[in-house]
């Protein structure tokens, strides 16, 4: 499997990701690694609505999707990988997957956390797994959508920058 | 009166509401949320905390695109008491037609009435 692009993003499949992403990389497959979702059926069946019918889409929890990811090593299917914060992402690098980069476009606001840009808030906990991700090796990158500019996310939380909306 | 909320990327429905006034006046029982910065559990909670202030008042909630957060996010609408109904793709025609209408159908009728006015607003010249 060609994992395309793993993002780290707290509104998982959405308009960004089925209509800006899809458009950009066009994937075989949306992989929503997520317990929650997958726990869900009805919220599968939304998030199949808004994707085009050439990509396939499968929902399965951490443990699952990475059986899923490495199970399909040969295969060259191009895959997007999704999840919904560090936290998780490490979780998918302790079951296996292995990637060179992630893409980190959606940590919204939320009480007490320190903002980097407009759509990456982060918290304490938020700064110690994303530096944990990084010491294995991955590169991470600030993105929202395609053609926006990108940013190295470890310069951001190292010189604490605030970026104006 | 039957109520609408739009919810929506960025500030479409803002612009879509006041565009809307300029051509058919000034309109009551509208809200707006937009997704702007909110991770899909905060645009759910404000959006059950918005209908929940609606005690048993109809209400159409209208979301631009389907697939995304604001659609997701309309799932917490299933369990609220108002008589709801969610419709996605939301033009300026609909949002036309549902000001015309409300008050002068019963609430399915005015949904289909809707439905209809979004797909024939459509046309190649």
């Amino acid at each position: 499997m060609d994992l395309v692009l793993v993002r780290i993003d707290d509104r998982l499949l959405h308009a960004q990701v089925a209509l800006g992403w899809v458009n950009f990389l066009s994937p075989d497959l949306i992989l929503v690694a997520d317990e929650k979702t997958a726990a869900d059926p009805g919220l599968t069946q939304l998030l199949r609505m808004g994707l085009t019918s050439s990509v396939e889409l499968a929902v399965a929890d951490i443990e699952n999707a990475a059986g899923i990811v490495k199970k399909g090593a040969s295969d060259t299917r191009k895959c997007i990988l999704l999840v919904r914060s560090p936290r998780h992402a490490l979780r998918l690098l302790d079951a296996g997957v292995r990637t060179e980069s992630i893409n980190v476009g959606g940590m919204h606001f939320a009480e007490g956390k320190r903002k980097l840009l407009p759509y990456v808030y982060v918290g304490r906990d938020d700064v110690e797994v994303l530096e944990q991700i990084a010491s294995r090796g991955v590169k991470l990158t600030a993105i929202d959508v395609p053609g926006n500019p990108s940013y190295d996310l470890l310069k951001l939380l190292r010189k604490g920058q605030l970026e104006d909306d | 009166m039957t109520r609408m909320l739009l919810v929506t990327h960025g500030d479409l429905g803002s612009e879509l509401v006041s565009t809307a006034q300029l051509i058919v006046g000034p309109q009551e029982g509208v809200k707006v949320l937009s997704n702007k910065e909110l991770s899909s559990e905060s645009l759910s909670d404000a959006l059950q905390t918005e209908l929940l202030s609606y005690g048993e008042d109809e209400t159409v909630v209208f979301v631009d695109v389907a697939g995304g957060s604001c659609l997701s996010a309309c799932r917490v609408a299933q369990s609220s008491p108002t008589v709801v109904r969610v419709i996605s793709g939301v033009n300026l025609p609909m949002v036309l037609e549902f000001f015309h209408y409300r008050g002068r159908l019963p609430f399915d009728e005015l949904v289909e009435r809707v439905l209809t006015k979004g797909r024939v607003g459509i046309q190649a010249m």
